[in-house]
């Protein structure tokens, strides 16, 4: 992955806030993963990556920061349910809106949301992903892209 | 009576457009709720909407899949297709299999209701 297109993960994950009229959130430079130890918080959601890139791209944040998002965004419900489907769509729109550099052959599927934070971390074929820090009000969140450009013919 | 059918694999973004209705110029009803373009097709025969909005990115049946079949089967609804994917080629195809209008996810409440008033101005009385 090339400066431009870890910049457009930084753009991307910005503008989700400011889009919605939200607080501006501060995007930290992204730096390599220690594998060792995964950047992971309370809820995330994954997002398989192929086309011509291959990999997964997660968005993972604290429950705080999920619930007072959806408190900002009109919704009152705020159960475990809710949590896990906001935690998925962000990471649907942060990865479907990079297409804008990466193009329309950036094929990702629907969300897998998760909860928990796990011991160890199992990257696609020994990938080092990127980290791409958030902070929104007082919380840390992360964009996390393990990704590769896909060279296999066809 | 106009009527909304809102199709998008969220309840998050579900509730969010269910809530805008009452700033809309006219009194339109939410009349179904779909998770993929499977059960979009089985809401909208029942329900008839005059207004569908969709997102791409759905399991089962895709929004690009649905979005001609809902066309087909009621050409007279106003399709508005909201997703995440904001690459253009993804918007023209979108619009070239019968969707009325496209907005890129994030939206805002004010993005949202200008669209879905402008469709709306489309309807026939």
């Amino acid at each position: 992955m090339n400066d431009q297109q870890l910049t457009a993960f930084a753009t991307t994950a910005r503008d989700y806030f400011k889009a919605q009229g939200l607080p501006p959130a501060e995007i930290g430079n992204p730096y390599l993963m220690d594998l060792a130890e995964p950047v992971v918080y309370h809820y995330t959601g994954l997002i398989g990556i192929n086309g011509s890139f291959s990999g997964c791209i997660y968005y993972t944040a604290p429950k705080a920061m999920l619930s007072h998002l959806l408190v900002s965004l009109g919704d009152l419900d705020s159960g475990e349910d809710t949590i896990l489907d906001l935690v998925g769509e962000v990471a649907n729109v942060l990865s479907g809106n990079v297409r804008r550099v990466l193009g329309e052959n950036f094929l990702i599927t629907p969300p897998l949301a998760l909860k928990g934070e796990p011991e160890h971390l199992r990257t696609p074929m020994g990938m080092r992903p990127y980290v791409v820090p958030i902070r929104w009000k007082s919380y840390h969140a992360a964009l996390v892209v393990c990704i590769e450009a896909d060279h296999r013919p066809g | 009576m106009l009527k909304l059918l809102v199709v998008d694999d969220s309840g998050v973004m579900r509730r969010l457009i269910a809530r805008l209705l009452k700033n809309l110029d006219q009194e339109v009803f939410l009349v179904g709720s779909a998770a993929d373009g499977e059960e979009a097709l089985s809401s909208a025969r029942r329900t008839q909407p005059n207004l569908i909005t969709l997102d791409l990115t759905m399991p089962n049946m895709d929004g690009l899949e649905t979005v001609p079949l809902l066309s087909r089967d009621h050409p007279n609804a106003r399709i508005l297709v909201i997703s995440a994917l904001a690459d253009k080629a993804t918007c023209i195809r979108a619009l070239q299999l019968g969707a009325h209008g496209f907005l890129t996810k994030p939206v805002s409440e004010e993005r949202l209701i200008n669209a879905m008033n402008g469709l709306i101005e489309q309807l026939e009385p």
